[in-house]
C-alpha cells in the first residue's frame, strides 16, 4: 500500500506529455464546449481514476458533465475580474472533487472540475493542472479579446461598407468593378464583373443578375466588335494602374458612353461611365449647322461681292446717260434725248430683274409649301407649258420618257427646278443645228436619278461645280442673272437631294441630274435644312 | 518489409521527416491551415513527389488556386499529372461508403504505383470533413486512420489529414491524437504523446464500441 501510495507521488512523464499536448491543442480548439470535451475525454484517458468537466462562466452548466458533480462555485463566479489573483488557485469543492479556477489577471471564466475516486491519485499532477487551468483561461480570455476584436472589425467594416454602398447606389454615373483576365501572352482578353451600381443597370439596361460573376464575352458578346480598342485601355490600367478617360460608342447599345477608368488593385478594374448620346447628337447637329452657316456665309460673301458689282452696272449705265441726258437737254438735241432714256430705262429693268432675282433666291429657304407627292410628269408638262415660247423660238425638239417617277416635297419649288433646267437647256443650245432637250429618269442603285439633257454648247469638266455658284455664268453674253442654277440648287438641297451636271466638254451637251430621297427621309432632311435656313433668315 | 525511407521536405517548417510519415492537422482557423497546406503541396511538388489531394470543403478549382499564388502553377511545366485533386468523399467512400480494408489497399496501390511511375515518393493530404455527414462506415474511420500509418510509412507516402476543430467533436479530436504519430502544432512538427500502438489503439476502440 504504502509502495503503491508511493508510486503515486511521482508523476508519469507520459502522463505530463500528454497533459502538455494538450494544452498545445487548447488554442484550435474553437468553442469552450469542444474545449470542455477535449479536456474531459483527455484527463480521463490520461488520468483513468479521474473524470473532469469545465464550468464555463456563462454557460448553464458544466460543459463536459462528471458523474452529474455541479460546480458550486460557479453562480459566484459569473462576474468578471475577481478579487484575488489566480495564485494557489485550488480549491476543493468536497471530498472527491477539486475545483480549479480559470483565471487570468483580467478575468474569470469558471472552474476545471477533476473528481477523483482516489483523490491522492491527482497529486503528482496538481502542479500540473493549476498550470492546465491557467493555460485554458488564457485561451478563453484569448478567444474573448479575439471575439471582441472581430465584433468592432465586423461593425467598422459593416459601417463603412454602408457608407461605401450607399455612395456607390447614388450615384448618378454608372460605375462597374472589374477584374481583368489576360492569355499566356499578358493580353486583355476578357473582365468579370465583380460588382455594379444601380446606374449601370439602368445605362446599359444589363440586369445585376446577368452581369455579376460573369465574362463581358458572356454578358454582352458583341462589345468585342463594337469597341475592341476597349479591352487593350481596360487591360493597361489593370496592369499598369494609369487612369484613362475617353469616349466610346457602343453600337449594340446604340449609346455613347464618357468613360473614366482606374485600378483600385492590380488586375482589378472601376469604370465609371455616362450616357452621353444626346450631347454627342447635339454636337453633331452643331457642327453640321456650323459647316452649313460656313458655306451659306461664304455664298452671301460671293453674293454680297457680285450684287454690288453687277448692280453697279446699270447704276453707272443710268448715271452717265443722265450726264448725258441733261447735256442733251441744255444743247437741245431731242434726237438723243429719247435715246438717252431709253438706255437709262433699259438699265433700271435690268436692276429690277436683279433685284427680283436676288429676292427669290433669299425665299428659297424660308418659304416652304408643305410636302406631298407629285409626279414629275406633271411638273414637265407644266414647264414646258411654261417655256413653250422660247422652246418654239429656238427650235427645240423636247423628248419625255413616259416612266417618270413620282416625287415627294414642296411642288411649286419642284417646279422651279424643272423649269430652270428646261430653260437653262434652251438657253445654251448655242448654234446647235437639231437642239434636241431629252427629260427622263435612271435607276442608280436603286435610287432615281432625274435628268434633263440638252445637246447644247456643253460644259468643261473643271467648271461643273461652279455652274451652281451664286452669278456664276460661264457664258457672260448670255441672258439671265446667273441665279438660276443656285437656286436649283438650293432647292434640291432644301428636299435633302442632290444635284449635278454631266458634260463631256464643250460641243458635247450637258446632262443635269437631281435625286430626292423618297418619303419620310425627305420630311426629316427638309426640316433640318429648313431650320437652319430659318435661323440664317432671322440673322438678316 | 523493412525499407530506409530518405527525408523529405515540409515546406511548412524547416525540419526533415522520414518520407512516409503520417501527421494531423487539427484547426479551426483556415487561413494558417491554407497556409500550412499550401507550402506541404508546394514542397512535394518542388521535390518531384506525387501529391494528391482529397478535397471536401474547398472545390478542386480552390485548392489549385492557392498553389498558383505562391509561385508554383500545377498546369504548367508539365505537372498536370503531378498533382491532381480529387473530391474527399469519392476517394474515400467510391461506392458511398467507407470501408477502411478497401482504403488501405488502394492506398498501398497507389504508392506502389507512383514508385512504378518513377516518383521517389509521395505525397497526400486530405480534409477529413466528409466523415461527419453520416456516410455509412465513417464512424470506422479511427479504426482506418490507425491502421494506416504502417501502410504510409511501407509505401513512403506522407501525410497530413485534416480535421476542422470547428465540424469535429472533442472527444473525437482526442482520438485523432491517438491514430496520428506526429501532430502539426503552431505549424511545428511534433511527436504526438497521446499516440497509441494501433493493435492497443483498436482494442480499446472496439471495446468502447
Amino acid at each position: 500500500m504504502g509502495m503503491s501510495a508511493g508510486a503515486h507521488r511521482e508523476p508519469k512523464a507520459s502522463i505530463l506529455g500528454q497533459l502538455l499536448a494538450v494544452q498545445n491543442v487548447l488554442h484550435v480548439l474553437p468553442s469552450p464546449e469542444k474545449m470542455g470535451q477535449f479536456i474531459s475525454q483527455a484527463l480521463n484517458s490520461s488520468l483513468p481514476e479521474c473524470s473532469s468537466s469545465l464550468c464555463i462562466r456563462g454557460q448553464a452548466g458544466p460543459v463536459g458533465d462528471v458523474a452529474g458533480r455541479q460546480c458550486a462555485a460557479c453562480p459566484a463566479a459569473k462576474e468578471r475580474a475577481p478579487e484575488s489573483p489566480p495564485y494557489d488557485c485550488r480549491l476543493a469543492v468536497d471530498d472527491g472533487v477539486r475545483a480549479y479556477p480559470l483565471a487570468t489577471v483580467d478575468g474569470f471564466y469558471g472552474h476545471l472540475l477533476v473528481a477523483a475516486e482516489k483523490p491522492e491519485a491527482l497529486e503528482p499532477y496538481e502542479p500540473f493542472l493549476i498550470n492546465l487551468a491557467n493555460a485554458i483561461a488564457l485561451s478563453l480570455e484569448n478567444k474573448w479579446q479575439r471575439r471582441q476584436l472581430e465584433l468592432q472589425t465586423e461593425k467598422a467594416l459593416r459601417e463603412s461598407e454602408y457608407r461605401y454602398r450607399s455612395l456607390f447606389e447614388a450615384m448618378l454615373n454608372g460605375v462597374a468593378h472589374c477584374k481583368m483576365v489576360f492569355d499566356e501572352h499578358g493580353k486583355p482578353v476578357d473582365w468579370v464583373y465583380l460588382d455594379v451600381n444601380e446606374a449601370f443597370e439602368r445605362i446599359t439596361g444589363l440586369k445585376k443578375g446577368m452581369v455579376l460573376g460573369k465574362r463581358v464575352t458572356e454578358a454582352t458578346p458583341k462589345l468585342r466588335e463594337d469597341a475592341p480598342e476597349l479591352f487593350e485601355i481596360y487591360g493597361k490600367v489593370a496592369s499598369t494602374g494609369e487612369k484613362a478617360s475617353f469616349d466610346v460608342y457602343l453600337d449594340s447599345l446604340q449609346m455613347w458612353l464618357s468613360v473614366r477608368a482606374h485600378s483600385p488593385k492590380r488586375g482589378h478594374l472601376v469604370a465609371v461611365f455616362d450616357d452621353i448620346t444626346e450631347r454627342k447628337r447635339a454636337e453633331k447637329e452643331r457642327e453640321q449647322l456650323i459647316a452649313t452657316l460656313e458655306s451659306q456665309n461664304s455664298e452671301l460673301e460671293r453674293f454680297a461681292y457680285t450684287v454690288s458689282h453687277d448692280l453697279k452696272s446699270p447704276l453707272i449705265t443710268i448715271n452717265g446717260y443722265a450726264g448725258m441726258l441733261r447735256e442733251d437737254l441744255a444743247e437741245g438735241h431731242s434726237e438723243q434725248i429719247q435715246n438717252d432714256l431709253d438706255r437709262i430705262s433699259t438699265a433700271a429693268t435690268r436692276m429690277e430683274d436683279l433685284l427680283n432675282d436676288v429676292l427669290e433666291l433669299s425665299r428659297v429657304g424660308r418659304l416652304i409649301n408643305p410636302p406631298e407627292q407629285v409626279r414629275l410628269e406633271d411638273l414637265v408638262n407644266e414647264s414646258l407649258e411654261l417655256v413653250a415660247g422660247q422652246i418654239k423660238r429656238r427650235g427645240v425638239t423636247v423628248a419625255v420618257s413616259p416612266d417618270l417617277p413620282t416625287l415627294y416635297g414642296d411642288s411649286p419649288r419642284l417646279l422651279e427646278v424643272v423649269q430652270n433646267l428646261i430653260e437653262n437647256a434652251v438657253k445654251y443650245m448655242g448654234s446647235q443645228p437639231r437642239p434636241r432637250i431629252e427629260i427622263g429618269v435612271r435607276s442608280e442603285n436603286d435610287v432615281d436619278v432625274c435628268y434633263v439633257r440638252d445637246n447644247g454648247i456643253g460644259i468643261e469638266p473643271q467648271y461643273h461645280d461652279q455652274v451652281f455658284g451664286l452669278f456664276n455664268k460661264l457664258d457672260k453674253t448670255s441672258e439671265g442673272s446667273g441665279i438660276g442654277l443656285a437656286i436649283v440648287k438650293r432647292i434640291i438641297d432644301v428636299h435633302g437631294g442632290r444635284i449635278w451636271v454631266e458634260s463631256e466638254g464643250p460641243g458635247k451637251g450637258s446632262t443635269f441630274c437631281f435625286t430626292l430621297p423618297p418619303k419620310g427621309e425627305a420630311g426629316a432632311a427638309a426640316t433640318a435644312v429648313l431650320a437652319s435656313f430659318a435661323a440664317t433668315g432671322s440673322r438678316d | 518489409m523493412c525499407q530506409t525511407h530518405r527525408e523529405v521536405a515540409m515546406g511548412f517548417t524547416q525540419e526533415k521527416f522520414p518520407a512516409g510519415t503520417h501527421m494531423c492537422l487539427i484547426y479551426s482557423d483556415d487561413t494558417e491551415r491554407r497556409s500550412i497546406i499550401s507550402r506541404f503541396l508546394e514542397a512535394g511538388l518542388s521535390s518531384r513527389e506525387k501529391v494528391d489531394y482529397f478535397a471536401d470543403t474547398a472545390s478542386p478549382d480552390e485548392v489549385r488556386s492557392w498553389l498558383v499564388e505562391p509561385g508554383v502553377d500545377p498546369g504548367r511545366d508539365g505537372r498536370g499529372d503531378q498533382f491532381s485533386v480529387s473530391v474527399a468523399a469519392d476517394t474515400y467512400c467510391p461506392r458511398g461508403k467507407f470501408l477502411p480494408e478497401e482504403m488501405l489497399d488502394k492506398l498501398g496501390r497507389y504508392g506502389r504505383q507512383c514508385a512504378g511511375e518513377g516518383y521517389p515518393s509521395a505525397r497526400v493530404s486530405g480534409e477529413m470533413s466528409w466523415a461527419v455527414r453520416g456516410i455509412p462506415g465513417s464512424e470506422r474511420l479511427m479504426e482506418y486512420e490507425a491502421l494506416v500509418s504502417d501502410v504510409l510509412a511501407t509505401h513512403a507516402v506522407t501525410a497530413v489529414c485534416q480535421y476542422d476543430a470547428n465540424r469535429f467533436s472533442g472527444a473525437v479530436l482526442l482520438d485523432v491524437l491517438k491514430v496520428h504519430p506526429m501532430m502539426i502544432v503552431h505549424g511545428q512538427i511534433v511527436r504526438n504523446p497521446y499516440y497509441m500502438r494501433p493493435g492497443l489503439f483498436l482494442k480499446d476502440f472496439r471495446q468502447r464500441e
